[in-house]
């Protein structure tokens, strides 16, 4: 065993052991851990983008290289905070009108592009490849999953006959589906725990 | 109390206790139970194989400290492999908790591999809004990065004076718990043509099948699991092989915790129909 003296590693074990009480049951360490996070995230996020955006994105620019383009951005900031003054909120729309434009502008077709039509575009391509006897049922597969999941999702007529045969059979891909999402996150989270053994046991107590 | 009971009601604190004891057993004495390497990984470790010296790669931090436990093990693997085959590696950060995890992984693996700053690594810092910020390193990456980390001017770097845009751009990597990969993947490869890999969260690794299915991204290593496969590959172990026994004796015990919550209520049903 060789402990750590370093003052950052105690506190960062401190807390942590603290975080860990709450499995006991709710007690005021805990409680003292929560917004101890809370409230050094807050200071943390809200320096961070003061000087990412406002300072670099916009005091730079428009002070020190006198880019009076950014007055325009700047004015366009500035009317959101419109929104504390009840009678001169509507002001506030420009901006978030001129945001919601530029976002929709720029990620809605490129997003169908991306996420839909590449994607059919490979379940079809796959199906009709004509590679290994694997690659050929793991196609087949994928053909059938899309379909059969996408009839589930379909609510103007009722789920009887071949029509509900094919949706129950999305049931299975969609249960299937959840399944390998749900392994994946219980990974997730012990990798998390394991993390935090490793640096305690690590870092804090020199076992490892 | 007869046993179904017994074995429907386990206090929760034992079963918190069963996956610590899991995890901790194993990191004090490894078993070595190794990991098979997948498709997806293997992928992205061709790709990295074929990159000739002096490659540019673009290395994304988009996560946060909340999830370094799976994603440091993927960055730090990454670097050494890039860096090995004489890489030049360009960090960013898209999120806002990530620029002192990067900061200090680049600058230890570089230090470790002898890279000279400004030569054959640079930092840029953090950019807020990050797909737009993907989108303009499209046209110029020094609209976006007119700085780097520590303030100065990015043409005053040898490295950059030969990146202009994603056309300079071998490789992006995305380390990410969070749905930026799909942003990389539409903006950097589907509308600029750079390929992208991805370390992802295991949570988001389940996301990334379809693209990497349809060849949007090269490949992805998927959390712990993931991490530990690149270690493999590359040859030199570190936290991702060393936290995989862990990871399959607290995942055995869930198993075995799921199967005696099922016997259980599988007893009380039958006695309940009997009686």
């Amino acid at each position: 065993m060789n402990l750590s003296g370093d003052i950052g590693i105690w506190v960062a074990a401190i807390l942590t052991l603290a975080v860990f009480s709450f499995l006991w049951k709710d007690n005021p360490l805990f409680r003292l851990a929560e917004h101890i996070l809370v409230g050094v995230s807050a200071g943390y996020y809200l320096v961070q983008y003061a000087y990412s955006a406002i300072y670099k994105k916009l005091y730079v620019p428009l002070f020190d290289q006198g880019n009076l383009l950014f007055i325009g951005c700047a004015i366009l900031g500035l009317l959101v905070f419109t929104r504390l003054v009840p009678r001169k909120s509507w002001l506030s729309r420009y901006p978030i009108a001129f945001y919601v434009a530029a976002g929709a502008g720029y990620s809605i077709p490129s997003g169908l592009q991306t996420r839909v039509v590449k994607q059919m575009q490979t379940s079809m391509l796959n199906f009709l490849d004509q590679g290994s006897l694997w690659t050929n049922v793991s196609a087949f597969l994928l053909f059938v999953g899309v379909i059969s999941v996408l009839l589930y999702f379909y609510f103007s007529a009722e789920h009887r006959g071949a029509f509900g045969f094919f949706s129950k059979i999305g049931i299975v891909f969609l249960m299937i589906g959840f399944g390998a999402s749900f392994g994946y996150t219980v990974m997730s989270r012990i990798t998390l725990l394991i993390g935090r053994l490793q640096f305690l046991m690590g870092e804090w107590l020199g076992f490892l | 109390m007869g046993l179904p009971n017994a074995l429907l009601n386990i206090d929760r604190k034992f079963i918190f206790a069963g996956v610590a004891l899991s995890i901790a057993i194993p990191l004090l004495n490894p078993i070595g139970f190794g990991t098979s390497v997948t498709r997806q990984v293997q992928n992205v470790y061709d790709f990295v194989e074929k990159l000739e010296e002096g490659s540019t790669v673009i290395l994304s931090f988009d996560y946060e400290p909340s999830t370094m436990a799976e994603l440091d093990p993927m960055a730090r693997t990454l670097l050494k492999h890039l860096f090995r085959k004489k890489a030049r590696v360009l960090g960013m950060a898209l999120l806002a908790g990530a620029p002192g995890i990067a900061e200090s992984i680049l600058q230890e693996e570089a230090d470790a591999a002898e890279k000279e700053y400004g030569i054959e690594w640079v930092f840029l810092g953090y950019v807020p809004a990050p797909t737009a910020a993907m989108l303009r390193i499209g046209e110029d990456i020094s609209m976006v990065y007119p700085t780097d980390q520590y303030g100065t001017l990015i043409t005053e770097f040898p490295l950059m004076r030969s990146v202009k845009n994603y056309r300079d751009i071998d490789l992006v990597i995305s380390l990410s718990s969070t749905a930026m990969p799909q942003f990389w993947a539409q903006y950097a490869h589907d509308r600029y043509g750079a390929p992208v890999a991805v370390g992802a969260t295991a949570v988001e690794a389940i996301r990334m099948y379809p693209y990497h299915d349809s060849g949007q991204i090269v490949g992805f290593l998927g959390g712990l699991k993931g991490a530990a496969e690149y270690e493999t590959l590359v040859g030199q172990p570190g936290e991702g092989i060393k936290g995989m026994d862990a990871q399959t004796i607290a995942h055995l015990f869930m198993v075995l915790m799921i199967v005696i919550g099922n016997v259980g209520h599988v007893i009380e049903r039958r006695r309940g129909k009997s009686s």
